[in-house]
């Protein structure tokens, strides 16, 4: 505890976002992954197949308490990698224009608003700040709620909602345009 | 709940394949026999374990993909600082002592490729899935 270092503004997560595009290939996927890896040179654990056994092994150990508590240190540690893959993800998910968006469980700082919110088409609406969430999101104006509401706050036809779990995926859910 | 018709997508490191961004260090502490704090139910993240789930639901037209990025950190000590910031193995490091830490840093150093100008560039990968409610 202790460590509550003030969150990135938006355009300081672009910025970085953009210098990160620009040294990144974000287009690496599918059967043209090894490919590009080559042609990069760039490393990945998985050139250690016979390491990999560990990393099983490791989900027998015993599970011990993570605790998310610095929202700039996370973004810079995890949410650019996040980044990188939620723009492919994004881009395969083609999801129509106009959708209004829901971000649930972000519970670890701004980014994900400003990640979504870049584009025009997008339109953010709220997120569920879990107990126990980062102390970044203290100065966050978005609503928060600390579980899904019953009735959601909106009024549009056509919401789209976003999730975000802590560390390690996104989660979507949908509600197209009648 | 998703109306009918309305898309369920996830992605999720993988995490027991290499793809996690950490991966680089863990594989190294686990190495050197130590075990740092993991996300519960890692199996989850494999790619057959999103698609039973899905089909499980009833989802329709479940498509699934790999997503793999590439990030460069500006050298190895950008690299390391970066990743103590994790709130998983960064506490366990912190609890080590120095030659160990040192040791760890050695082995990782030697799994990374830095490129002339010293930077490391490598690459982490994600399972991506999708579906839709039936209509």
């Amino acid at each position: 505890m202790g460590r509550h270092p003030k969150p990135f503004t938006c355009a300081e997560i672009t910025q970085t976002s953009r210098e990160v595009r620009e040294s990144a290939r974000t287009d690496m996927i599918g059967t043209e992954t090894e490919l590009l890896e080559t042609r990069l040179g760039g490393y990945s654990p998985r050139d250690r197949p016979n390491d990999m056994a560990r990393l099983s092994q490791g989900a027998e150990v015993a599970e011990q308490t993570i605790r998310f508590e610095d929202g700039a240190g996370y973004e810079q540690m995890m949410g650019i990698w996040s980044r990188l893959v939620g723009e492919v993800f994004l881009q395969w998910l083609a999801p129509p224009p106009g959708l209004r968006w829901i971000d649930v469980a972000a519970a670890m700082g701004p980014s994900p608003s400003c990640w979504l919110s870049d584009p025009p088409l997008w339109r953010w609406r709220g997120l569920i700040r879990p107990k126990g969430s980062s102390p970044s999101l203290a100065h966050d104006p978005r609503p928060k709620w600390q579980s899904l509401p019953k009735a959601m706050p909106w009024h549009s036809p056509s919401p789209l909602a976003a999730s975000m779990q802590p560390s390690w995926r996104w989660s979507w859910y949908s509600f197209p345009t009648p | 709940m998703v109306r009918p018709g309305g898309t369920v997508a996830t992605y999720m490191w993988d995490m027991l394949g290499g793809g996690f961004p950490l991966d680089p260090i863990i594989l190294e502490m686990h190495g050197m026999g130590l075990a740092p704090p993991r996300p519960p139910q890692m199996g989850a993240s494999r790619m057959e374990a999103l698609r039973d789930l899905w089909n499980a639901a009833g989802l329709k037209d479940v498509e699934t993909r790999e997503i793999t990025v590439q990030r460069t950190f500006a050298n190895f000590d950008d690299f390391w600082m970066t990743k103590l910031k994790a709130p998983s193995i960064g506490p366990t490091i912190a609890a080590m002592e120095s030659r160990d830490v040192e040791t760890l840093k050695n082995r990782v150093r030697a799994g990374l490729p830095a490129d002339a100008e010293g930077r490391i560039t490598y690459g982490a990968s994600a399972h991506a899935i999708k579906g839709h409610v039936p209509k």
